[in-house]
Protein backbone atom coordinates (compact mmCIF):
# COMPACT_ATOMS: atom_id res chain seq x y z
CA UNK A 1 0.00 0.00 0.00
CA UNK A 2 1.09 3.50 -1.13
CA UNK A 3 1.24 5.70 1.68
CA UNK A 4 0.98 9.69 1.00
CA UNK A 5 3.20 11.86 1.89
CA UNK A 6 2.19 15.34 3.67
CA UNK A 7 3.91 17.65 0.77
CA UNK A 8 0.84 15.46 -1.29
CA UNK A 9 -1.67 16.89 1.28
CA UNK A 10 -0.91 20.01 0.14
CA UNK A 11 -0.96 19.93 -3.53
CA UNK A 12 -4.64 18.46 -3.18
CA UNK A 13 -5.58 21.14 -0.95
CA UNK A 14 -4.52 23.51 -3.85
CA UNK A 15 -6.02 21.32 -6.88
CA UNK A 16 -9.14 21.47 -4.71
CA UNK A 17 -8.85 25.25 -4.03
CA UNK A 18 -8.65 25.63 -7.80
CA UNK A 19 -11.26 23.61 -9.24
CA UNK A 20 -14.31 25.55 -7.96
CA UNK A 21 -17.52 24.70 -8.90
CA UNK A 22 -19.99 26.67 -10.20
CA UNK A 23 -23.64 27.48 -8.14
CA UNK A 24 -27.03 27.49 -9.36
CA UNK A 25 -26.98 31.27 -9.86
CA UNK A 26 -23.60 31.16 -10.82
CA UNK A 27 -24.60 29.01 -13.24
CA UNK A 28 -27.83 30.97 -14.51
CA UNK A 29 -25.87 34.38 -14.69
CA UNK A 30 -22.88 32.94 -16.77
CA UNK A 31 -25.84 31.34 -19.17
CA UNK A 32 -27.58 34.76 -19.36
CA UNK A 33 -24.22 36.50 -20.33
CA UNK A 34 -23.32 34.17 -23.13
CA UNK A 35 -26.63 34.09 -24.67
CA UNK A 36 -26.81 36.15 -27.77
CA UNK A 37 -28.04 39.53 -28.46
CA UNK A 38 -25.50 42.18 -27.61
CA UNK A 39 -24.27 43.23 -24.47
CA UNK A 40 -25.37 41.57 -21.47
CA UNK A 41 -25.96 44.44 -18.12
CA UNK A 42 -27.62 43.68 -14.74
CA UNK A 43 -30.92 44.55 -15.04
CA UNK A 44 -30.97 42.13 -19.07
CA UNK A 45 -29.47 39.75 -17.03
CA UNK A 46 -32.11 39.73 -14.70
CA UNK A 47 -34.79 39.43 -16.98
CA UNK A 48 -33.63 36.90 -18.55
CA UNK A 49 -33.50 34.85 -15.78
CA UNK A 50 -36.82 35.77 -14.48
CA UNK A 51 -38.43 34.39 -18.03
CA UNK A 52 -36.43 31.43 -18.21
CA UNK A 53 -37.13 30.51 -14.50
CA UNK A 54 -39.93 32.11 -13.55
CA UNK A 55 -38.47 33.52 -10.74
CA UNK A 56 -37.76 37.02 -9.79
CA UNK A 57 -33.62 37.25 -8.56
CA UNK A 58 -32.90 40.67 -6.80
CA UNK A 59 -30.84 42.77 -8.66
CA UNK A 60 -27.89 42.87 -5.81
CA UNK A 61 -27.39 38.38 -6.41
CA UNK A 62 -26.93 39.11 -9.73
CA UNK A 63 -24.61 41.45 -9.15
CA UNK A 64 -22.86 39.37 -6.23
CA UNK A 65 -22.57 36.34 -8.56
CA UNK A 66 -21.35 38.32 -11.44
CA UNK A 67 -18.58 39.43 -8.90
CA UNK A 68 -17.85 35.82 -8.11
CA UNK A 69 -17.38 34.80 -12.24
CA UNK A 70 -15.02 37.84 -12.83
CA UNK A 71 -12.93 37.11 -9.70
CA UNK A 72 -12.51 33.09 -11.29
CA UNK A 73 -12.02 35.14 -13.94
CA UNK A 74 -14.98 33.31 -16.03
CA UNK A 75 -15.96 36.97 -17.05
CA UNK A 76 -15.02 40.26 -18.00
CA UNK A 77 -15.96 43.76 -17.24
CA UNK A 78 -16.30 47.03 -19.45
CA UNK A 79 -17.99 50.74 -18.42
CA UNK A 80 -20.33 51.76 -20.84
CA UNK A 81 -21.53 55.56 -21.13
CA UNK A 82 -23.58 57.26 -18.51
CA UNK A 83 -27.25 57.74 -20.03
CA UNK A 84 -30.16 60.19 -18.69
CA UNK A 85 -32.71 57.93 -17.59
CA UNK A 86 -30.55 55.76 -15.16
CA UNK A 87 -29.71 59.40 -13.67
CA UNK A 88 -26.52 59.50 -14.84
CA UNK A 89 -24.99 56.59 -13.95
CA UNK A 90 -23.42 54.25 -16.57
CA UNK A 91 -23.80 50.92 -17.33
CA UNK A 92 -21.37 47.84 -16.58
CA UNK A 93 -21.26 45.10 -19.68
CA UNK A 94 -19.98 41.36 -18.84
CA UNK A 95 -18.97 39.11 -21.59
CA UNK A 96 -17.47 35.73 -21.21
CA UNK A 97 -13.78 34.95 -21.37
CA UNK A 98 -13.16 31.78 -23.09
CA UNK A 99 -12.39 29.96 -19.48
CA UNK A 100 -16.13 31.04 -18.73
CA UNK A 101 -17.12 29.46 -22.22
CA UNK A 102 -15.24 26.44 -21.04
CA UNK A 103 -17.03 26.22 -17.44
CA UNK A 104 -20.44 26.26 -18.78
CA UNK A 105 -19.45 23.77 -21.60
CA UNK A 106 -18.06 20.93 -19.20
CA UNK A 107 -21.10 22.43 -16.60
CA UNK A 108 -23.61 21.38 -19.39
CA UNK A 109 -21.70 18.18 -20.09
CA UNK A 110 -21.35 16.98 -16.42
CA UNK A 111 -25.11 17.96 -16.01
CA UNK A 112 -26.31 16.42 -18.95
CA UNK A 113 -24.70 12.75 -17.89
CA UNK A 114 -25.75 13.23 -13.91
CA UNK A 115 -29.32 13.45 -15.33
CA UNK A 116 -28.95 11.01 -18.26
CA UNK A 117 -28.51 8.31 -15.27
CA UNK A 118 -31.59 8.95 -13.17
CA UNK A 119 -34.49 6.98 -14.60
CA UNK A 120 -36.84 8.54 -12.35
CA UNK A 121 -36.47 11.80 -14.16
CA UNK A 122 -36.57 10.21 -17.90
CA UNK A 123 -38.76 11.93 -20.05
CA UNK A 124 -40.12 14.24 -17.97
CA UNK A 125 -38.10 17.51 -19.38
CA UNK A 126 -39.41 19.23 -22.23
CA UNK B 1 -42.60 62.45 -19.59
CA UNK B 2 -41.04 62.99 -16.35
CA UNK B 3 -38.76 60.54 -14.84
CA UNK B 4 -39.76 59.03 -11.36
CA UNK B 5 -37.60 59.51 -8.37
CA UNK B 6 -37.44 56.21 -6.33
CA UNK B 7 -36.91 56.58 -2.49
CA UNK B 8 -33.58 58.72 -1.18
CA UNK B 9 -32.86 56.44 1.44
CA UNK B 10 -33.08 53.65 -0.22
CA UNK B 11 -30.63 54.58 -2.69
CA UNK B 12 -28.08 56.20 -0.09
CA UNK B 13 -28.45 52.45 1.48
CA UNK B 14 -27.23 50.68 -1.34
CA UNK B 15 -24.26 53.26 -2.51
CA UNK B 16 -23.02 53.00 1.48
CA UNK B 17 -24.02 49.56 2.64
CA UNK B 18 -24.26 47.82 -0.82
CA UNK B 19 -22.02 45.07 -2.15
CA UNK B 20 -19.56 47.67 -3.21
CA UNK B 21 -18.59 45.96 -6.48
CA UNK B 22 -19.83 48.37 -9.31
CA UNK B 23 -22.22 50.24 -7.36
CA UNK B 24 -22.78 52.75 -10.11
CA UNK B 25 -24.25 50.44 -12.19
CA UNK B 26 -26.43 48.50 -9.62
CA UNK B 27 -27.57 52.01 -8.44
CA UNK B 28 -28.25 52.80 -12.58
CA UNK B 29 -29.72 49.26 -12.95
CA UNK B 30 -32.45 49.74 -10.25
CA UNK B 31 -33.31 53.58 -11.68
CA UNK B 32 -33.66 52.00 -15.07
CA UNK B 33 -35.91 49.35 -13.56
CA UNK B 34 -37.51 51.38 -11.63
CA UNK B 35 -38.55 53.59 -14.52
CA UNK B 36 -41.09 50.65 -15.77
CA UNK B 37 -43.54 50.84 -13.54
CA UNK B 38 -42.26 48.87 -10.39
CA UNK B 39 -43.45 50.10 -7.32
CA UNK B 40 -41.58 51.52 -4.28
CA UNK B 41 -41.85 48.59 -2.06
CA UNK B 42 -39.98 46.53 -4.96
CA UNK B 43 -37.44 48.88 -5.03
CA UNK B 44 -37.19 48.70 -1.29
CA UNK B 45 -36.64 44.92 -1.54
CA UNK B 46 -33.95 45.61 -3.81
CA UNK B 47 -32.60 48.31 -1.45
CA UNK B 48 -32.94 45.77 1.84
CA UNK B 49 -31.59 42.99 -0.32
CA UNK B 50 -28.54 44.68 -1.49
CA UNK B 51 -27.34 45.93 1.84
CA UNK B 52 -27.85 42.22 3.31
CA UNK B 53 -26.03 41.12 0.49
CA UNK B 54 -23.21 43.20 0.57
CA UNK B 55 -22.88 42.84 4.47
CA UNK B 56 -22.35 39.24 4.18
CA UNK B 57 -20.18 39.40 1.64
CA UNK B 58 -17.86 41.93 3.54
CA UNK B 59 -18.23 39.65 6.29
CA UNK B 60 -17.08 36.43 4.26
CA UNK B 61 -14.18 38.21 2.96
CA UNK B 62 -12.65 40.58 6.26
CA UNK B 63 -13.71 37.57 8.71
CA UNK B 64 -10.30 35.77 9.01
CA UNK B 65 -8.71 39.05 9.53
CA UNK B 66 -10.81 40.64 11.91
CA UNK B 67 -10.78 37.64 14.34
CA UNK B 68 -6.66 37.62 13.58
CA UNK B 69 -7.15 41.06 14.91
CA UNK B 70 -9.38 40.53 17.23
CA UNK B 71 -6.84 37.82 18.79
CA UNK B 72 -4.18 39.87 18.60
CA UNK B 73 -5.73 42.50 20.81
CA UNK B 74 -6.62 39.80 23.15
CA UNK B 75 -3.63 39.04 23.53
CA UNK B 76 -2.32 42.23 23.78
CA UNK B 77 -4.42 43.15 26.83
CA UNK B 78 -3.95 40.18 28.70
CA UNK B 79 -0.14 40.63 28.24
CA UNK B 80 -0.74 44.21 30.17
CA UNK B 81 -2.92 43.16 32.24
CA UNK B 82 -0.29 40.71 33.04
CA UNK B 83 2.09 43.57 32.99
CA UNK B 84 0.29 46.46 35.48
CA UNK B 85 -0.48 43.75 38.30
CA UNK B 86 3.02 42.80 38.23
CA UNK B 87 3.93 46.49 38.89
CA UNK B 88 0.94 46.97 41.39
CA UNK B 89 2.51 43.47 43.05
CA UNK B 90 5.75 45.55 43.10
CA UNK B 91 4.63 48.40 45.01
CA UNK B 92 2.86 46.60 47.33
CA UNK B 93 6.20 45.79 48.96
CA UNK B 94 7.35 49.30 48.60
CA UNK B 95 6.90 49.24 52.17
CA UNK B 96 8.90 46.24 53.04
CA UNK B 97 12.26 46.74 54.62
CA UNK B 98 14.83 47.76 52.42
CA UNK B 99 13.36 48.79 49.36
CA UNK B 100 13.23 52.30 48.37
CA UNK B 101 10.71 52.90 45.37
CA UNK B 102 13.05 54.00 42.37
CA UNK B 103 11.07 56.28 40.59
CA UNK B 104 13.20 55.83 37.54
CA UNK B 105 12.85 51.63 37.28
CA UNK B 106 8.67 52.61 37.64
CA UNK B 107 8.57 55.23 35.17
CA UNK B 108 10.71 52.82 32.94
CA UNK B 109 8.54 49.42 33.51
CA UNK B 110 5.09 51.69 33.15
CA UNK B 111 6.54 52.71 29.72
CA UNK B 112 7.80 49.63 28.89
CA UNK B 113 4.37 48.10 29.26
CA UNK B 114 2.78 50.96 27.42
CA UNK B 115 5.09 50.35 24.33
CA UNK B 116 4.85 46.84 24.38
CA UNK B 117 0.43 47.26 24.41
CA UNK B 118 0.32 50.40 22.11
CA UNK B 119 2.56 48.14 19.70
CA UNK B 120 -0.22 45.61 19.66
CA UNK B 121 -3.02 47.31 19.37
CA UNK B 122 -1.24 49.62 16.74
CA UNK B 123 -0.45 45.93 14.50
CA UNK B 124 -4.49 45.23 15.34
CA UNK B 125 -5.94 48.59 14.69
CA UNK B 126 -4.01 48.28 11.46
CA UNK B 127 -5.18 45.01 10.80
CA UNK B 128 -8.87 45.74 11.30
CA UNK B 129 -8.92 49.15 9.54
CA UNK B 130 -7.45 47.85 6.19
CA UNK B 131 -9.64 45.32 6.03
CA UNK B 132 -12.70 47.45 7.17
CA UNK B 133 -12.27 49.68 3.91
CA UNK B 134 -11.91 52.79 6.03
CA UNK B 135 -11.72 56.10 3.80
CA UNK B 136 -8.41 57.32 3.89
CA UNK B 137 -9.27 60.55 4.64
CA UNK B 138 -11.16 59.53 7.59
CA UNK B 139 -8.29 57.67 9.16
CA UNK B 140 -5.69 59.20 11.07
CA UNK B 141 -1.66 59.06 10.68
CA UNK B 142 0.25 55.88 12.17
CA UNK B 143 2.22 58.49 14.34
CA UNK B 144 -0.87 60.49 15.71
CA UNK B 145 -2.72 56.78 16.31
CA UNK B 146 0.63 54.98 17.85
CA UNK B 147 0.86 58.28 20.15
CA UNK B 148 -2.88 58.44 21.15
CA UNK B 149 -3.26 54.75 22.38
CA UNK B 150 0.49 54.84 23.91
CA UNK B 151 -0.24 57.84 26.09
CA UNK B 152 -3.88 56.74 26.36
CA UNK B 153 -2.40 53.00 27.98
CA UNK B 154 0.52 54.62 30.11
CA UNK B 155 -1.73 57.24 32.31
CA UNK B 156 -4.12 54.05 32.57
CA UNK B 157 -1.42 51.94 33.59
CA UNK B 158 -0.07 54.32 35.32
CA UNK B 159 -3.72 54.51 37.40
CA UNK B 160 -4.57 50.94 37.79
CA UNK B 161 -0.96 50.67 39.35
CA UNK B 162 -1.81 53.69 41.77
CA UNK B 163 -4.58 51.79 42.70
CA UNK B 164 -3.20 48.60 42.88
CA UNK B 165 -0.58 50.14 45.71
CA UNK B 166 -3.83 52.06 48.05
CA UNK B 167 -3.32 49.55 50.88
CA UNK B 168 -0.06 51.52 51.47
CA UNK B 169 0.09 55.49 50.90
CA UNK B 170 2.79 57.22 49.73
CA UNK B 171 3.39 58.89 52.88
CA UNK B 172 3.84 55.71 54.77
CA UNK B 173 6.36 54.88 52.48
CA UNK B 174 7.99 57.60 52.30
CA UNK B 175 7.97 57.71 56.28
CA UNK B 176 9.37 54.16 56.41
CA UNK B 177 12.10 54.81 53.77
CA UNK B 178 13.66 57.83 54.91
CA UNK B 179 14.05 56.30 58.55
CA UNK B 180 17.85 56.55 59.08
CA UNK B 181 17.74 53.36 61.19
CA UNK B 182 15.42 51.36 59.42
CA UNK B 183 17.20 51.97 56.50
CA UNK B 184 20.48 50.52 57.79
CA UNK B 185 18.98 47.79 59.96
CA UNK B 186 17.33 46.36 56.53
CA UNK B 187 20.51 47.29 54.45
CA UNK B 188 22.91 45.52 56.91
CA UNK B 189 20.16 42.98 57.36
CA UNK B 190 20.40 42.10 53.75
CA UNK B 191 23.84 42.28 53.34
CA UNK B 192 24.41 39.85 56.17
CA UNK B 193 25.96 41.63 58.64
CA UNK B 194 24.89 41.45 61.99
CA UNK B 195 24.19 45.17 63.80
CA UNK B 196 26.15 45.57 66.42
CA UNK B 197 24.68 47.18 69.58
CA UNK B 198 24.92 50.70 69.92
CA UNK B 199 25.38 51.77 66.40
CA UNK B 200 22.60 53.46 66.42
Amino acid sequence: MQWLHSADIFIIIELMRRREYLGQLELMVLLAVLRPGGDAYGVLIARDIADKSGREVALASVYAALERLERKGFLASSLGEPTAERGGKARTYFKATPAGVREAREAHATLVRLFAGVPALKGEIA
Amino acid sequence: MTARVPPRAATWLVEHLGPGYHTESLVGDLLEEYQRDRTRAWYWRQAISAVCIGRAMSLRRSLPQLAASALLRFLTEAAGLLGIIALSQQFRHACAPGWIPDFASTLGLLAGIGLCVSFGFYISLSVGSRFRHAPVTRRSTPIKRLLGVFVLTTLSAGTLTWAGAAPHTTDQCILQASSPRDSLHSVRHDAGLRVPAGAD
